[in-house]
């Protein structure tokens, strides 16, 4: 396992990282020829922003961690094919957002199975319970503890839209990213992605406006 | 300029948060001026949406560990060919250099000690 190189400073804030374009194509070769130490340093530049891009669109930290881990493993083996149509960070995003999209669908799959089951199980009297919650409703407790606060109520309300909903916000809303950048990474057209934006965004406010009318009716 | 409904406005809102409304802001700032309920609305969706700073970031950093990890994974799905671990013996037939290694060290050792052994015997015979 070879050192880790000396790195440049972390830029947290958007997904890209600032690079010249002649040293990202140096990278980008390195890679290719799988250096180990330049892999490492790819590692550090983006562990932070891959990591909370998966974690936005999955809502969950394990499976976050599990994912980023599977971004960076595939970029290691796919790198040989990525052509240079596009930024380096734009590509990498695709890798993340299509392992969230394959995550997620497993885990619905997951838990419609499970259900099934447990529907089973239920109409033979084996479970005789019937206040089966399941996992993902039970609140964390520091979101709990963030309940009042209105990011705690956004990331509650972007968690509840559908897959091709979130994407979108969490490109365009979290991540900064231009529509020209989403439209690479999704391959959807302008217009399509402004349109299911739109439609996310306005379901995001009801859920906030709902979220905040008790609070309004306490302080009133 | 022709008028414009509430919800002609509403379908407006990303385009009035990104400035690109042109001819048309002069007919959603009247709707919006028309109706407090959709004003009410489009300043929630301003302070969501139209700042600068980055929608509800995520609360949490990567794990420190996530390059090892992500190291590791590597190592076992290319059965060891990339980010060897030295300090490994990865299985019976792995780390061939460090056991010859170690093998001749013992060896030094054993004739070391025998060499040692037989001047003390040599010393101490009258």
């Amino acid at each position: 396992m070879q050192p880790e190189e000396s790195l440049p400073p972390r830029w947290l804030e958007g997904f890209h990282v600032p690079m010249e374009d002649e040293q990202e194509q140096a990278l980008i070769e390195r890679l290719r020829r799988q250096d180990e130490a330049a892999f490492n340093a790819l590692v550090r530049l983006y562990e932070q922003r891959v990591f909370r891009l998966v974690l936005r669109m999955l809502g969950d930290r394990a499976e976050a961690e599990d994912v980023a881990q599977e971004v960076f493993v595939t970029i290691f083996k796919s790198i040989g094919g990525f052509r240079g149509e596009s930024k380096l960070s734009t590509w990498i995003y695709r890798i993340a957002t299509n392992h969230c999209k394959n995550r997620v669908k497993y885990l619905d799959r997951r838990a419609r199975g499970k259900k099934t089951e447990l529907d089973e199980l239920s109409e033979h009297g084996a479970v005789e319970s019937a206040s089966m919650s399941s996992s993902a409703q039970v609140s964390r407790p520091d979101e709990q503890a963030e309940a009042n606060q209105i990011e705690s109520i956004v990331r509650a309300a972007i968690a509840e839209l559908d897959e091709e909903q979130r994407e979108l916000v969490v490109l365009r809303d979290v991540e900064n990213l231009s529509y020209e950048e989403i439209q690479q990474i999704t391959g959807l057209v302008e217009g399509t992605v402004k349109s299911r934006l739109h439609r996310a965004r306005l379901q995001l406010m009801k859920a906030v406006q709902k979220a905040s009318e008790p609070r309004r009716k306490v302080r009133a | 300029m022709s008028a414009m409904n509430a919800e002609e406005a509403r379908e407006r809102f990303g385009d009035a948060v990104e400035g690109s409304l042109g001819e048309a802001k002069a007919a959603f700032e009247a709707a919006l001026a028309a109706d407090d309920a959709l004003r009410e609305e489009f300043a929630l969706y301003r302070q969501l949406f139209g700042g600068t700073e980055p929608l509800a970031p995520a609360p949490a950093d990567a794990p420190p560990a996530l390059l090892g990890a992500v190291q590791r994974k590597i190592r076992t799905r290319s059965q060891g060919r990339f980010f060897k671990d030295r300090f490994a013996s990865e299985g019976a037939g792995g780390g061939p250099a460090l056991s010859l290694v170690l093998g001749m060290a013992v060896l030094v050792l054993v004739a070391a000690s025998i060499v040692i052994v037989q001047q003390l015997v040599i010393v101490e015979l009258p």
